[in-house]
């Protein structure tokens, strides 16, 4: 968190008026189709700073065009922002085939660079969940080991005492 | 007891000292003591129990002197490097069990050995009964305990810091351990200095070792750490930026701060939920006076954002917790204190000082936290909110900061639901951008600024613009009759939500309906 908002801190606080966001919002409720209007409000809602609405919206889209690279674009951005790799990694893998397949798209090679770059972000999202998995695997590890060691220690001290008692053990009147 | 009590401290660093590191702790040391006794129990049994109890105290005292060094390098081991508080909450209850039995278990159960080999070694000598020799070897223990528990919390950790103390725990328990060994020894046996000479040896050692720090984010650098009587307390500052920043982080830490300092008074920089302390001025001017009580101040964050030209009128009652807090606040926080427009009551619980406020406010800001995001159950109930209504002036505002994963997180609508259901009117709730913060806000007597789904436009002069926050979806509100448990003094299972709210976030991640 400090991370992002150390990138933010150059940004000045609050500055933008309310009425910036509220008149770009119903431009994109002008937008032709349902795409179109997915796709500005998911741009919008990933500048004001709300990437769970953005990653909606988008889907929201796609559901109507589901090779929109535009929506493609905002979902793997959105996703990367939340840091789910999964679907960062999804998203970004879609855009690119679809970039790929696309044969007039307007400026396809820097299309398909934004696509291979939220792919290493999503590979990177994705190597810091399983360190995380790991390290919950090792931690549970650790402690089980503590206490697998710990009774079978007091086992086998119970036993060799009392092998011990057994051999020295006089007869009691 | 000096080593349990400190074991959570020591664990701060890395884990924090929410209730799933308490009962780690403590279900450990009380197996191990389970242990310890039932092994002195018999070794208790064999020719020499002094002997015994002088050797096992000597390894006591030797590994509890190295406890500062050893949990934090097992700490480091297990936790990777770059988490996020939300991501380590999935790996604290195992990694601090495991930490917690590695590095606390051992001695605990050799400490547990000293009751029943003291009981044997008091009946012998004296020619005691059992019963005799327990109960007053009970007492004494027991006695002992009592002076450990409030001599640990209130003396040892806030006056040499948790290194030094387990050095000091450690130190009494070789004292002691030697003192057994003379007693044991007898007349006329030769002393032999060379487990002395080891275990002084093991001593310097412990104390020479350099202890791996807690991890500072990148970029950042830590200026002052303190041991306060509820928390480890440390000032980060950026370094490299063109604009430097300061954070209070506490505990674990990771990327959660407490309070943040920039060198200028006035807004900070977007994603910053102490900006939004300031919403009601978007519907509010100003009057001559605004007097805000801000409940859980920290190192004074919100009074700076509130800053002279934007909003000179306001007068602020501060009340933190910890007045260490409140010390590192003045020095690297530019926190004022005492002047005419601010006054910081220190070492004072939010609600006490809430109840014994003589006065009204036109705003009170909640920004309460325990364990980095647990909000303390009796800071969020039906009863609090109400006792906060009482002290706003009709119009006031209460504005408080919740975190959370969305508008309908469980902790975030079960706190709404609730501060609505006591002020016996619609809340809003509103997101912070680029955050995952989100602002309560209740009115008393008055509205809250909501219009067809929305909140209503702010003022052009207001300090604040809600920019983002106009869009649909930013904010929600909660009516008293909307479903959602209401939180009471009496029945509050905020940790529960609070688990709730993380299963379901890391649920709608993996694709999964949240249990």
């Amino acid at each position: 968190m400090i991370a992002l908002l150390l990138l933010l801190a150059g940004a000045p606080g609050s500055t933008q008026a309310q009425d910036d966001f509220l008149l770009a919002w119903k431009a994109a409720e002008q937008a032709p189709s349902e795409a179109e209007r997915s796709g500005a409000r998911a741009a919008l809602l990933l500048r004001a700073g709300a990437p769970e609405a953005a990653y909606e919206e988008a889907r929201r889209g796609l559901r109507a065009d589901p090779d929109d690279p535009t929506l493609l674009f905002h979902e793997a951005t959105a996703a990367v922002w939340l840091g789910d790799g999964t679907r960062a990694r999804d998203a970004a893998g879609r855009l690119l085939e679809a970039v790929q397949a696309a044969a007039t798209l307007p400026d396809a090679a820097s299309w398909e660079a934004s696509a291979r770059r939220r792919l290493a972000e999503a590979g990177e999202l994705l190597a810091k969940e399983q360190a995380l998995a790991r390290a919950v695997a090792r931690a549970r590890a650790c402690s089980i080991a503590v206490f697998v060691l710990l009774s079978s220690g007091l086992l086998a001290w119970r036993w060799a005492d009392g092998l011990r008692q057994g051999r020295s053990s006089s007869p009691v009147s | 007891m000096i080593v349990e009590l400190a074991a959570v401290r020591l664990l701060a660093p890395w884990f924090g000292t929410s209730h799933t590191v308490w009962s780690n702790v403590i279900a450990v040391i009380l197996l191990a003591l389970a242990v310890g006794y039932m092994l002195g129990g018999r070794l208790a049994e064999r020719a020499n129990p002094a002997r015994i109890l002088a050797r096992t105290l000597l390894c006591a005292g030797a590994w509890v002197l190295w406890l500062p060094w050893l949990a934090p390098a097992t700490a480091r081991a297990l936790v990777p490097e770059g988490l996020a508080l939300q991501e380590l909450a999935e790996l604290v209850s195992w990694a601090s069990l495991a930490v917690t039995s590695m590095a606390f278990l051992p001695p605990a159960a050799l400490l547990g050995t000293v009751c029943p080999l003291v009981v044997e070694s008091l009946a012998r000598a004296r020619r005691l009964s059992a019963g005799r020799a327990g109960g007053a070897v009970l007492f004494a223990s027991t006695g002992g305990s009592l002076i450990g528990v409030f001599g640990t919390s209130h003396l040892l950790v806030p006056g040499l810091g948790v290194r030094r103390t387990f050095w000091l725990a450690g130190a009494l328990l070789l004292a002691c351990g030697f003192l057994a060994h003379a007693i044991s020894r007898g007349r006329g046996q030769p002393f032999r200095p060379s487990a002395a000479l080891l275990l002084l040896v093991l001593g310097a050692g412990a104390t020479l070792t350099p202890v791996a720090p807690a991890r500072l984010m990148e970029g950042t650098r830590e200026l002052v750490r303190h041991e306060s009587p509820y928390q480890t307390v440390r000032v980060v500052e950026t370094v490299g930026g063109a604009r430097p920043m300061r954070f209070l982080q506490v505990n674990e830490g990771l990327d959660s701060f407490q309070s943040v300092w920039q060198p200028e008074e006035g807004l900070l920089p977007e994603g910053f939920y102490y900006n939004d302390f300031l919403l009601p001025a978007c519907w509010t001017p100003p009057g001559e006076r605004w007097d805000v009580l801000v409940l859980g101040l920290g190192a004074g964050t919100a009074l700076r954002v509130f800053e002279r030209e934007r909003w000179p009128s306001a007068r602020f009652v501060g009340i933190e917790l910890d007045p260490v807090v409140v010390e590192v606040g003045k020095e690297y926080f530019a926190l004022e204190d005492g002047s005419e427009r601010s006054q910081v009551l220190a070492g004072l619980d939010a609600r006490v000082a809430l109840r014994g406020a003589e006065r009204t406010f036109d705003q009170v800001i909640v920004d309460c936290y325990a364990n980095q995001f647990e909000i303390p159950a009796h800071l969020c109930t039906r009863e609090f909110f109400g006792e906060v209504r009482a002290r706003l002036r009709p119009g006031g505002w209460l504005t408080a900061n919740l975190g959370g994963f969305g508008l309908q997180d469980p902790v975030v609508s079960a706190v709404a639901a609730t501060c609505a259901a006591a002020f016996e009117a619609p809340v809003l709730l509103v997101r912070v951008p680029m955050s995952r913060n989100y602002m309560l806000l209740a009115r008393r007597d008055e509205p809250v600024p909501w219009a067809q789904g929305a909140l209503e436009p702010g003022r052009s002069a207001a300090p604040l613009t809600l920019a983002a926050r106009a869009l649909p979806g930013f904010a929600r509100l909660v009516t008293p009759e909307a479903p959602g448990r209401v939180l009471t003094d009496d029945r509050c299972p905020i940790e529960r939500l609070q688990r709730q709210s993380l299963v379901e976030a890391r649920a709608r991640r993996a694709g999964e309906p949240g249990t």
